[in-house]
């Protein structure tokens, strides 16, 4: 399976009349992208506002990031399975607006998750201060239901990004990326001898606002599954979680994985990378042994040395990462172990809420109770309101001065667990 | 059958429990072994209630965490139990100590009782402890229903 991914090199976006790329600019058309989504007649209304990196702009609250793209040599052009057929996706030409993200906002339930700061400090902690954000504030029909109101939302994200992808199709990439990854069964000479690795993604499956989408089927009604890497690269992977800010996959991540890039970065050099598991985090102790079980069969069966493990959430997804751990390890496969923390605003508390001796190799991606102030400002996208009910903020969190203290935990991939993020590590 | 109890300080869980165990012909046969045990004031009566039912016997079905952080210090909590063998610890004591850290989280986090939150906000977080618990319950008919019930192997942990 072999995927070419072209970066579109975009700096700016520009509301107009329009829809094209000219100079590094996007311009959509206003009145064509609204004609678009409000063909969902679950939505009353869209508003489209463009966040810049450097703007002193809040955008509050966030249900998801995706990356405008287009696929050339596929009749999917949408999301399998959500937007479009069902059919694979991991092969061909795919065109990607770099420096381009779509954001919906706007409220589900009153507990809203997730912040985007575009400038000062609180832009150090999420991603999506860099990119040229298109945010989609919409406006449900009168007495949706809450699953309909978030399919409809979560559609309308992915089929925006869907149309402003269409804009590149006659361009030519300012930089091309190649992800391949022979057969299991074509693994030979040098490469053979290298150690086997396969990487475990943990995904969120445990209700409304707290699932994933895997070609469009919900993650828990998934047993672990074997998946090619450029799968998840190429569109298989949607968010359906909405909540936990620092720690959600947004759709935008999963297209552009760091983990998985990184072991692709090393394949052939000093690793072998297998290949994917994706396995659900279920809500129920069954299900955890469920998951657990067959996920560990089936990367002993494949043959890998050492797996790489992500999780999605804290709290009891906590269980299924310890529990993944000391299966694998029992099994003789090492495992590596990647997981955000929440040990107190001094750190201090107990970082996760299981352990096991076995997880010897375990990287954090930060402390999500960590504090932080963030000034005020000039322009909310969405509802600032909002912030006194997401996590990691309070009725406290607004300040005399304007500024808001609030916990890393409501900063939209602020702690990434698979280190999609900005924060790193110092020793001194 | 082994019996279940679902332990909540939810008053949505309590107004749709009829609805919840129906639909399906697994609930229509079974609803009787689905409990409602309803603890009306705070999440720490529905982990109290939780440990002395563990006491007799009782063990989780559902881990007592819910999956992301602004949850964990929610004001309303559910939690099904069941009569079976335990599903995921290899002791009583890691199942009450998985109980025992989910209360100290909570208590570590807002913790507040459910007068001090907002109409509003008080009425998301029942939402999404109610959608927790019908995913729950998906998960029980799915599994535990096609198990064997009480006496069938919790697997090779």
């Amino acid at each position: 399976m072999k995927l070419e991914v072209g970066e579109i090199e975009i700096d700016d976006i520009q509301l107009g009349d329009e829809t094209g790329i000219e100079e590094g600019v996007l311009h959509v058309s206003r009145s064509e992208l609204r004609k678009l989504l409000l063909e969902d007649k679950r939505l009353a209304a869209v508003e489209m506002t463009v966040a810049r990196p450097g703007d002193k702009t809040r955008i509050i609250p966030v249900k998801d990031v995706i990356e405008p793209r287009l696929r050339l040599d596929n009749e999917i052009t949408g999301y399998p399975g959500v937007t479009d057929k069902m059919g694979r996706v991991g092969s061909g030409r795919t065109l990607a607006l770099k420096g381009a993200a779509v954001v919906t906002t706007g409220d589900i339930v009153a507990i809203q998750e997730g912040l985007i700061d575009m400038w000062g400090e609180g832009a150090r902690y999420t991603p999506f201060s860099q990119t040229c954000n298109l945010a989609l504030t919409f406006t449900p029909r009168r007495n949706l239901e809450p699953h309909q109101h978030e399919e409809a939302v979560r559609e309308a994200g992915l089929k925006a990004a869907e149309y402003l992808g269409e804009a590149a199709r006659d361009l030519e990439p300012d930089t091309t990326h190649l992800y391949e990854l022979p057969p299991l069964s074509a693994r030979s000479g040098e490469l053979a001898e290298l150690p086997r690795v396969v990487y475990l993604e943990m995904l969120i499956a445990q209700g409304l606002l707290h699932d994933s989408y895997i070609y469009g089927v919900d993650a828990k009604e998934t047993l672990p599954t074997w998946i090619h890497p450029n799968e998840i690269l190429d569109g298989a992977l949607v968010s359906g979680n909405c909540v936990a800010a620092c720690d959600k996959i947004t759709t935008y991540q999963h297209q552009n994985n760091s983990i998985i890039l990184d072991l692709y970065d090393r394949h052939g050099k000093d690793l072998n990378f297998l290949g994917v598991v994706l396995t659900p985090e279920l809500t129920t102790f069954t299900g955890k042994v469920r998951s657990c079980e067959h996920a560990t069969g089936l990367i002993k069966s494949i043959g890998a040395d050492g797996v790489i493990i992500s999780e999605e959430g804290y709290g009891n997804p906590d269980s299924d990462l310890l529990q993944n751990c000391k299966l694998l390890e029992q099994e003789g496969i090492k495992t590596v172990l990647i997981t955000d923390e929440c040990a107190g605003n001094d750190g201090f508390s107990q970082s996760l809420a299981d352990t096991s001796p076995e997880a010897r190799a375990v990287i954090s991606t930060g402390n999500v109770s960590h504090p932080v102030r963030l000034d005020p400002a000039e322009r909310v996208i969405g509802n600032i309101g909002s912030l006194a009910n997401l996590a990691g903020g309070s009725g406290e969190s607004f300040q005399d001065d304007g500024s808001i203290v609030c916990e890393l935990n409501a900063i939209i991939g602020s702690t990434s667990e698979i280190g999609y993020h900005n924060l790193t590590a110092r020793q001194y | 059958m082994k019996r279940f109890k679902i332990i909540s300080n939810n008053p949505l869980v309590a107004e749709n429990h009829h609805r919840l165990l129906t639909g399906s012909s697994f609930f229509e046969h079974n609803r009787e072994k689905f409990q409602l045990d309803f603890q009306p004031e705070t999440v720490q009566q529905v982990f109290s209630r939780a440990e002395k039912l563990m006491k007799s016997g009782w063990k989780l079905t559902t881990h007592p965490l819910p999956a992301s952080g602004g949850l964990i210090g929610s004001p309303c909590r559910t939690l099904i139990m069941d009569e079976g063998e335990s599903q995921f610890c290899r002791l009583e004591e890691e199942d009450l100590q998985v109980l025992k850290e989910a209360a100290r989280r909570w208590q570590e986090s807002r913790g507040e009782i459910i007068s001090q939150s907002s109409s509003e906000e008080l009425q998301a977080y029942r939402q999404l402890d109610l959608w927790s618990l019908e995913s729950a319950l998906q998960e029980i008919e799915k599994f535990i229903s096609k198990s064997g019930g009480a006496n069938s192997e919790a697997g090779s942990w």
